[in-house]
Formats: structure tokens, sequence, C-alpha cells
């Protein structure tokens, strides 16, 4: 946390009323790979684009989409290291919730408690805000729910939504396919569509995460699975 | 020296408390109320060190208070019983512990009523009926012979008064008056106080 010289925020006010260092961080989610969630009456599917600098990574080794709890999931458009501290922090608030009541927590709380601690590191001292934002997917009292949180520590409830590179025509292409009545099968390929927008060269069980949220709980898709989902598309 | 029944049913939690506050050889009231509401749907009745009866079950209250104005809706019974439980267990190894004994009674649409029992040890069961205190020992076989889930109201006030007959007719402190209070899907009300005068052996 704060080293001792810095007790002071380092993320202060610009003279129109910003906060710039928010501002940038929001700039390296932006610039970071596509990740996609949307709602369907009966689940909520979270996609991402895994994109790999070289032939040689070992592509199934490190996940981004990552389970929190057996019901909620949770991927994120930004820098990497800093997605692992919140998702090691998401899952020690939902073991601490489940120690003091013995229930698992519902997703809109585990929500504002990470959107919190995003929050804190905006006003505190010798810090930098996180560099992603995040989407998490969760089924709680017998319905789906997909929440964004931002850098800044706010959040959002979405029925979809897309982050990362060419999110705003992912979004735009979202606001047309969208409808309450998608059941989760046509979601994740609606989710692919909206990812392969902005993808360069060819989709892949390789290069594509999929996560899905449903009465079940959450799971991630296995690159079998996820090759039949795209086999659908083409 | 103190008591407290407790009774859950298909449709309803019934606790009776005695009302007896003393110190020592002293009597200082025969008519506390020694029930906390902690909620529309949760009712505690506690015993135990004096002041850390009502440190306890206030602190408890006050956390389902805030846990609902935070985010909307009320603690679940399980979830507030486990929290209860918690906080207990988390005071047992500190520097000085909270001595208290209760039962608590909840109702929600989810499981039905719901009646659990915590000791000064953190240790906590659910349970069909049960009790606390030397006047709780005469009972627990009463209401082991008399239990049934389908019990109507009346039936169940009936068994408490015959524990309580049998509590003022062997122990040797004498309890003159129990507060009764029911927990349904309506919420709380209190019934009559069952007092000796008014029982018939």
């Amino acid at each position: 946390m704060a080293s001792e010289r810095y007790s002071f925020s380092l993320t202060t006010f610009s003279p129109s009323g910003k906060l710039v260092q928010i501002e940038y961080a929001l700039a390296a989610v932006a610039a970071g790979a596509a990740s996609v969630g949307i709602k369907a009456a009966n689940g909520v599917v979270l996609a991402t684009e895994k994109k790999h600098r070289s032939i040689l990574y070992e592509e199934h080794s490190v996940h981004k989409i990552e389970m929190i709890t057996p019901k909620i999931g949770m991927v994120y458009s930004g820098m990497g290291p800093d997605y692992r501290l919140l998702v090691r922090q998401a899952r020690k608030m939902a073991q601490q919730y489940w120690v003091t009541y013995q229930e698992q927590i519902p997703t809109a709380q585990l929500v504002q408690r990470v959107a919190t601690l995003m929050q804190e590191y905006t006003q505190s001292g010798g810090v930098r805000p996180f560099g992603v934002s995040l989407l998490m997917c969760g089924w709680d009292e017998g319905r789906p729910y997909l929440f964004q949180c931002d850098p800044s520590g706010a959040y959002f409830a979405w029925k979809a939504t897309a982050m990362g590179k060419n999110y705003i025509n992912g979004k735009t292409f979202l606001e047309k396919r969208y409808n309450e009545d998608l059941e989760l099968d046509d979601a994740v390929h609606t989710a692919i569509l909206t990812l392969k927008e902005g993808f360069e060269g060819g989709m892949t069980e390789d290069n594509v995460e999929i996560g899905i949220c449903d009465e079940q709980g959450f799971r991630r898709l296995s690159p079998a699975e996820v090759k039949d989902y795209l086999a659908n598309i083409a | 020296m103190e008591c407290v029944l407790g009774i859950s049913c298909n449709d309803f939690v019934i606790l009776a408390s005695d009302m007896t506050n003393a110190h020592s050889i002293l009597v200082n009231k025969q008519d506390e109320d020694k029930m906390f509401k902690l909620s529309d749907r949760l009712l505690m009745a506690v015993t135990g060190e004096s002041g850390d009866t009502t440190q306890f079950a206030e602190y408890i209250e006050k956390n389902i208070q805030l846990y609902k104005m935070r985010n909307g809706y009320e603690l679940s019974p399980p979830a507030a019983a486990n929290f209860t439980r918690r906080n207990l267990a988390d005071s047992l190894r500190s520097r000085s512990p909270y001595m208290v004994n209760f039962l608590l009674a909840g109702y929600s649409e989810r499981t039905g009523p719901e009646l659990y029992w915590m000791d000064y040890l953190a240790s906590m069961i659910k349970t069909p009926f049960a009790t606390h205190g030397y006047g709780g020992m005469f009972s627990i076989g009463i209401m082991d012979r008399y239990y049934r889930p389908d019990l109507t109201e009346e039936e169940a006030y009936d068994i408490l008064k015959k524990c309580v007959a049998e509590i003022q007719k062997r122990l040797i402190i004498n309890l003159p008056n129990f507060q009764v209070k029911v927990l349904d899907k309506n919420g709380i009300r209190a019934l009559n106080v069952i007092k000796s005068q008014n029982l018939t052996a």
C-alpha cells in the first residue's frame, strides 16, 4: 500500500473538476483486449479475446475469466496484474461474508465491496487507481445479474455491454441485437458476434474465452465447447 | 435463575421468558421484558450476565437494522442466527466475553418459522423446542412429551403453561410471571402473561 513518504493522494483534481488519473486509467481499459457481457433470461455470458503476442504462449495455462464463488464469475479489460489482485480480494470478500452469515454473498453486495475497494485506491496515499474495468456476473435468488466496475469505483448494472478495444462499436452492435427474451445459447452466440466485430485475425477456441452463469452456477467453457459455438457462427 | 422457553411449529414460533430481575437476594422488578425485537421477523429472548444481555442484544439488533438499511432487504433467519453466533464466538476468546444464553426465533417466507438455541460458548442448534436455565431443565421433559409440529397456537401456549406450572411447583426460586410472544408470518404478537396466581397446578 502507501510507502511512508506518501501519505497524500496522488489522484488529485484538475481545474476542470476531473480526476485525470481516473481518465487515464479508463484509457488503459479502452486500450485493453475486448470483453463482452450479456444477460439472458436464464443466465449471463461473459466473453473475452485472449490476444497472444507469440505462438509460443501456453494458451490455456492462464485464464482471464475467473470464478469468485460457485455462482459469481468475473472478466476484465485493461491491465492483467491489477486484475489478479482484484480477483484475490473479491474471493476473500466472498469468503468473509460466508464466515459471517453461512450464506453465499449476493452478487450486488460483492460488486459493491469490490467497487468500494477500487474507490479507495483513488483516495489513498501513494497508490494509483486500478487499470481495469471488471464485468461481474452472478446468479442469486433465482435471477441473473451483470455488473461493470470502473477504475473510479463506479458500478453499473447492465443488460448487455462491451469494454476494451472497440467498445463503442461493440455497444452499438449490442443495442441492435439485444432483447429481453434471449436464451443463454443465443446470448453466447451474440457475444461471439460482438467480439468478432473488432477481432483481428480468425477466432479460435484458443484465443477466445467464454464463461456462463446460470441456475447451476458459474463455469468457464472448455475449449471444445467454445469450438462448437464458433462453428455455429460460420 | 432466569428461564426462557421456546417452541417452533409449522406456522409460528412461540417464546416465553421469566420477568424477574434480581441481584443476589434482592428482587428489583417482576415485570422485566427480556425479549428483544431484532426486526419485524426476528425475536430474541436473552438470559445471562446483567448488562451483557442488553449490550449484546442491542448490538445485534442494530447490526441487523444496518444490513437492512445498506442493502434494502433483511437478513434471513439462518443468516442472522449465524451472524449472531459469529459475534459470540469472536467475543469468546477476547478479554471479556459476553455471558449470554438465548433463544432466537425467526420467520421468513423461504424458511418458515425457525428456532435457534445459543449459549455463551457460541454453540448453536436449530431445534423444534428449546430452553435455558434451571427452569428449562424441568420444562424440556414436558416439551418432549407434548410437542408436535402441527400444534395450534393455543396448544403451544398450553404446553408453556404446563412448563411454567412445573417451574413454579419445583424450582426453589420464585418466578411468578412469564412473558409470552409469538412470531408468525404477520410479525410479532404478545400473548397473555402467564402468572402464578392464574395457574391451576
